[in-house]
């Protein structure tokens, strides 16, 4: 579904990216992983069942970024797809409820998953525009759905991604643009890996539960479809969107969560 | 989105997303996803009966065809400024139903060009 095209996914190395960059690479599609962790993105450029290339860069830093999609036009010749996904999804320094966060570490979370966005949409939307058109993807957070009294910033850093999404989708589409958003539940990665250690310190009744293990209980208590969702779902989902066959879908943001959001008031 | 001359219709389609998210709470048990697809400006039956009438009641649409009234209506309407197709459609819904889509439930996608981003 995606023969022919160049995609740019950052924070490919590992996690949600690296399961895009198969599943597009797989489609048809060249990759291009942008990671702050060169080493790792190159690795798994190169396993990619078309190899892709890859770019050491901090997202957060206008220059890498810049320098960074400069690379991957000169090597790959132009670009149709941008997957933003880079960011840590924890919150940052000591984090959590707004009564512990400082102002430092509230601004930290923003750009983690904010300025990211915007920086490498910055960057690659002319490519996309000299095209004659492409596709962006943001991967989001149901986070940024409803609230979150733990991760209050991070939920405010996804739901600005969403919005973000609306109005990128308006003001580009007279270059046939087009910017969706997807929204996952409940994935098994580093972020949670952290999350069930909290849990575990907090919450007596998990006490005695390996972090994975406190993952299945609490997907079992709020997801209605009852199971994890997978990597693979995220990406399965976000090569739809890039592809031709999404040519009139723009400005959505898709949940992947088993139902989950359906139940909470939003 | 409102509708001021298709309030019943527009309060219908409303009805189907809701009926969709419960539909998607109840059924989650058993395994079964349920979502809903928003198509917009399509050339159906339904758009060329809503082109005549704008023919008929519209100053500025007088002298078009009812296809060339839809294509004006969608150039002034559409973000991406092209008509959605039923093609867009079948796409999305075979993505819907099939296991790549196995954790999607509950979910109302607009296939628009961004009509209603605006």
């Amino acid at each position: 579904m995606l023969k022919g095209k160049v995609a740019l996914v950052t924070g490919g190395a590992r996690g949600i990216g690296a399961a895009i960059a198969r599943v597009m690479a797989g489609q048809g599609a060249r990759l291009a992983l942008l990671d702050i962790d060169g080493a790792e993105a190159e690795r798994m450029a190169a396993g990619l069942p078309l190899p892709g290339m890859a770019v050491a860069c901090d997202l957060a830093v206008e220059r890498e970024v810049v320098a960074a999609v400069d690379a991957t036009v000169e090597r790959l010749g132009g670009l149709d797809v941008l997957v933003n996904n880079a960011g840590l999804g924890r919150p940052a320094g000591r984090g959590g409820r707004v009564d512990d966060m400082s102002a430092e570490d509230w601004d930290a979370q923003l750009a983690q998953d904010l300025r990211t966005t915007f920086l490498s949409t910055k960057a690659v939307a002319p490519h996309l525009k000299a095209r004659g058109g492409g596709a962006i993807v943001n991967i989001a957070s149901i986070t940024g759905l409803v609230g979150s009294p733990t991760q209050p910033a991070q939920a405010a850093a996804k739901a600005g991604m969403i919005s973000l999404t609306k109005s990128l989708a308006l003001d580009y589409a007279p270059h046939d643009v087009r910017v969706n958003a997807i929204c996952p539940g409940f994935v098994w990665t580093r972020p949670w890996e952290r999350m069930t250690a909290d849990l575990k310190r907090t919450v007596p009744e998990f006490a005695q539960l390996a972090p994975r293990e406190i993952f299945l209980e609490v997907i079992k208590r709020r997801v209605p479809l009852g199971r994890e969702q997978t990597l693979e779902d995220v990406a399965q989902l976000a090569a739809f969107l890039a592809s031709d066959a999404a040519r009139n879908i723009t400005g959505q943001w898709i949940s992947v969560d088993g139902g989950t959001t359906l139940r909470q008031a939003h | 989105m409102a509708s001021p001359r298709l309030a019943a219709y527009a309060a219908a389609k409303a009805g189907v997303i809701s009926f969709t998210k419960s539909l998607a709470l109840d059924y989650a048990p058993d395994g079964i996803r349920v979502n809903a697809i928003c198509p917009g400006f399509l050339w159906t039956r339904a758009w060329e009966g809503l082109a005549t009438r704008l023919k008929a009641t519209e100053r500025q649409f007088a002298e078009l065809e009812p296809r060339q009234i839809f294509l004006e209506v969608v150039k002034q309407g559409v973000p991406l400024g092209r008509e959605q197709t039923p093609e867009d459609i079948g796409h999305l819904a075979a993505f819907l139903a099939s296991d790549a889509a196995m954790n999607i439930t509950g979910q109302w996608i607009a296939v628009d060009g961004g009509i209603t981003l605006r």
